[in-house]
């Protein structure tokens, strides 16, 4: 998948999950329903949408749109 | 519709869970509260239960527990059903004996059984079958509390059970794919075949559903028995084996469908496995309402298959209590429908699941003989009917809350003790349970009737009375009642027999029988109706009936 | 419970809470630097005495005092509760320090001791709010091997936060003893120093 379609999964994810709207600005830090217990639900279904298993250190940083896409270009690379 | 259209996501063998986060279901009509008291994390599953419950039109409601190894069961409130949420290796990273683990487990279950009568599923996962048959045996020990087997669930659906970078992250060990498997069980199985009332038959549309093509079109050699087609007709034996009746019901030619089974040697189901059919150019509406009066079971007991979206909308208006499937093109899909349906799977199947179809079919010729015979001695007779009577029999708990909770026609006082209350009455000096078994020479109804009584100083009050519908309209219900009463142990000194009544939507049955009984001119209303216990003594036995006592 | 255990290392010691600690509690949970991860307490001597009263009838919560040996002056308190004998399993945590101390290596050291040697305890943990750095830092760098993140754990009225337990059992307390005894000495020594 190239930069792109990583966003559009990762955009549909996250709305998806949280239920709100997002942008490819959306962070942990600017969208308050991104609590922890959706954070889990966040990266299990970018994990099976992507066909992808992230590390422990991966997931602590897949805290928005912008590192979702970063970490998985790098995991599919990988 | 929706329903229909989310079937493939819900039911696919792995489901996504993205698909199940983005389903938009109807609104729940029926809630439960269930009380999860855990060790590791719950929340990551308790979301993907929702769709799930939604199907099947409930919801629940779960009341999180702390994060307690110890199970103090802290703040407990009542609820429908209580979780044990269990990652067990947190006991065995210290303990070494699963002996030691299982001693100090089954004192909390005691504990919690205490403090509530509500069933205990303990979740949880063990390593290998002698540890896994060794809790099994610990959840059959104690009334009303269920072994989930986590890890048999995974084994089956073929996920990993464990990943150690789910610990860090969601606060459990078990993986992102087990935790969608363990929603589906939960939502779908576990609580299911604890809280709601049993699926006791599916009924069965024959074109573009146990087969691929249409009978009328194709012809007999000409309709395809695709592998998902086979695979979903040998799954529909497997429920008959379990008690549950198998029904075909079909717009076509009566003659073309005895044809189809007598010549396609291939299918893997029989013409003589349906316990009822109904194939006519009629109505599908009436035909189910027939198939279920031949069962004797009501119609919020079928579960209708059918690949026709129109036929499947037209029994949801008008008769909305069947639970209906849409069959898929992809027959297997179909079948993982059906064996995810809520209330069709069980615990555990009791012999007496087993002995219903056979019981059915022992009918007919029971009918031709009743109407061959005037004396009713003669009747019983040539049948050699026996009833038998135990009292506060343990081994038969399961079966007597199965009747409690199942029986709707003859139930007089609809009080659906669970498990664990016929347990506690069973213990009591000042009460008792009564089981009737019914055998005639056909078959082997099992036990057909469940009695509870109390003592009350001279009174003996009847707190719960069920008469399975298969020992219905045999004449007996007068010796199974009466005899029961008059042989119990508190029955001894008693002036008065207390009958509990309640009115229900089809308890008519039962409130007949007591009209009957104590020459009512109306139906009893609601509460306690006496009838003397010297009606009990002088009341004479059946003639031509053997009667037995365990 | 009311107990008279004393604990002792090179620098600190452990030793039972009365009701004479009611204002050092009131002191330590009212601090704003202090207590931003605790549960809002009272700000009175009487319900602090309560708590207490309430806490000498809890079998298996062992609360304790961290006091500063040479000089007595008590420098934060520390518990061991929730124990449970028969699994061998006990939480500690009611651990607050007085800005600036450095009893936090030892004070941990002997409340593991405790738990181990004495309690034959088989595993002890301890949840830390998710948010607390410094606090769940301070235990992944003593080397714990079992961590986990418990989503919504704590309740802080009708708030839920997360925290990071921290699980050490037997064997692993064998592989950490040694490294915070050493790190406890080191502290002692320099505290001696002035």
């Amino acid at each position: 998948m190239d930069r792109q379609q990583l966003e559009i999964v990762s955009l549909t994810v996250l709305a998806t999950v949280l239920k709100c709207e997002v942008s490819a600005e959306t962070s942990r830090k600017n969208t308050p329903q991104w609590d922890s217990l959706k954070h889990i639900e966040v990266v299990f279904a970018l994990e099976d949408e992507l066909g992808l298993q992230f590390s422990e250190e991966d997931m602590a940083n897949l805290d928005s749109v912008g590192n979702i896409v970063d970490t998985a270009l790098i995991r599919h690379a990988t | 519709m929706r329903l229909f259209e989310a079937q493939a996501a819900l039911f696919a063998p792995r489901p996504s869970r993205l698909a199940l986060l983005g389903l938009d279901l109807p609104p729940a009509v029926q809630r439960i509260t269930v009380n999860v008291w855990r060790n590791h994390s719950f929340e990551s599953v308790e979301s993907l239960t929702a769709p799930y419950f939604a199907f099947r039109g409930w919801r629940a409601d779960f009341r999180l527990g702390g994060y307690d190894d110890t199970l103090m069961f802290s703040g407990r409130q009542e609820a429908d059903a209580d979780i044990l949420w269990l990652d067990s290796s947190r006991f065995f990273a210290r303990s070494t004996l699963l002996s030691d683990w299982l001693q100090w487990l089954e004192e909390r279950l005691r504990a919690l059984r205490s403090d509530s009568k509500a069933p205990i599923i303990l979740a949880t996962w063990v390593e290998g079958s002698q540890q896994a048959e060794a809790v099994q045996a610990l959840a059959d020990s104690l009334p009303a509390v269920l072994f989930a087997n986590i890890e048999t669930a995974c084994t089956d659906a073929r996920v990993p059970l464990l990943d150690s970078r789910s610990a860090n992250l969601a606060g459990t060990p078990i993986s992102n794919a087990a935790q969608v498997i363990l929603a589906r069980e939960l939502a779908c199985h576990w609580l299911p075949g604890t809280l709601l009332p049993p699926v006791k038959a599916v009924a069965l549309d024959l074109d573009h559903t146990l087969h691929s093509g249409v009978l009328g079109e194709d012809g007999i050699q000409g309709v395809r028995l695709t592998p998902g087609h086979a695979d979903l007709q040998r799954y529909i034996k497997t429920l008959q084996q379990r008690g549950i009746f198998i029904a075909l019901v079909s717009r076509n030619e009566p003659s073309d469908v005895e044809a189809l089974f007598r010549q396609r040697l291939d299918y893997p189901l029989r013409w003589q496995d349906f316990s009822a059919i109904e194939v006519s150019w009629d109505d599908k509406v009436a035909a189910i309402e027939r198939i279920a009066k031949t069962l004797r079971i009501a119609s919020d007991a079928v579960l209708f298959v059918d690949d026709n979206p129109g036929e499947l909308a037209n029994i949801a208006k008008q008769l909305p209590q069947v639970h209906t499937v849409y069959a898929h093109q992809d027959a297997s899909l179909t079948r993982q429908v059906i064996h995810f349906y809520p209330g069709l799977w069980r615990w555990k199947v009791e012999s007496d699941d087993a002995k219903r179809i056979q019981d059915l079919k022992a009918n007919a010729e029971r009918e031709s003989l009743a109407e061959s015979t005037t004396d009713p001695t003669e009747y019983f007779r040539s049948l050699k009917v026996a009833l038998t009577y135990r009292h506060n029999p343990q081994v038969q708990l399961n079966r007597l809350a199965d009747l409690c909770n199942k029986t709707n026609q003859f139930n007089l006082s609809l009080r659906r003790f669970n498990q664990a209350e016929i347990a506690d009455r069973m213990e009591r000096e000042d009460a008792c349970v009564t089981s009737v078994q019914l055998t005639d020479r056909l078959s082997d109804s099992g036990v057909i009737a469940v009695i509870v009584a109390e003592r009350h100083g001279q009174q003996l009050i009847v707190e719960e009375l069920c008469v399975s519908c298969r020992a219905l309209g045999r004449q007996l219900e007068d010796a199974i009642i009466l005899l029961s009463l008059r042989d119990m142990p508190i029955f001894a000194g008693c002036q008065e027999v207390a009958f509990r009544v309640q009115h229900g939507p089809r308890n008519q049955p039962a409130m007949d029988w007591l009209v009957r009984l104590l020459g009512l001119n109306e139906l009893p209303a609601p509460g306690h109706h006496i009838l003397q216990a010297q009606r009990l003594l002088d009341f004479a036995t059946v003639e031509g009936v053997a009667f037995n006592k365990e | 419970m009311r107990h008279n255990l004393i604990l002792a290392g090179p620098a600190f010691r452990l030793r039972p809470i009365g009701d004479a600690d009611a204002h050092l509690l009131l002191e330590l949970r009212c601090n704003p630097y202090l207590n931003r991860f605790l549960h809002a307490t009272s700000s009175s001597v009487e319900d602090q005495l309560a708590w207490l009263a309430d806490y000498y009838e809890r079998p298996e919560d062992y609360y304790f005092v961290v006091e500063r040996l040479e000089t007595g002056a008590p420098e934060g308190v520390i518990s061991v509760y929730d124990i449970d004998f028969e699994i061998g399993s006990g939480e500690w945590g009611r651990w607050i320090l007085k800005p600036g101390s450095l009893a936090a290596v030892e004070s941990a050291w002997l409340i593991y001791r405790y738990s181990f040697e004495q309690l034959k305890l088989a595993q002890v943990y301890c949840r830390t709010v998710a948010d607390n750095q410094p606090v769940v830092s301070f235990h992944d760098s003593c080397g714990i091997p079992q961590r986990r993140l418990l989503p919504g754990h704590f309740d802080f009225g009708g708030n839920r936060v997360d925290a990071v337990e921290h699980l050490i059992d037997h064997w692993a307390w064998t592989q950490i003893s040694p490294r915070l005894e050493k790190l406890a000495q080191l502290t002692a020594r320099r505290l001696k120093r002035g």
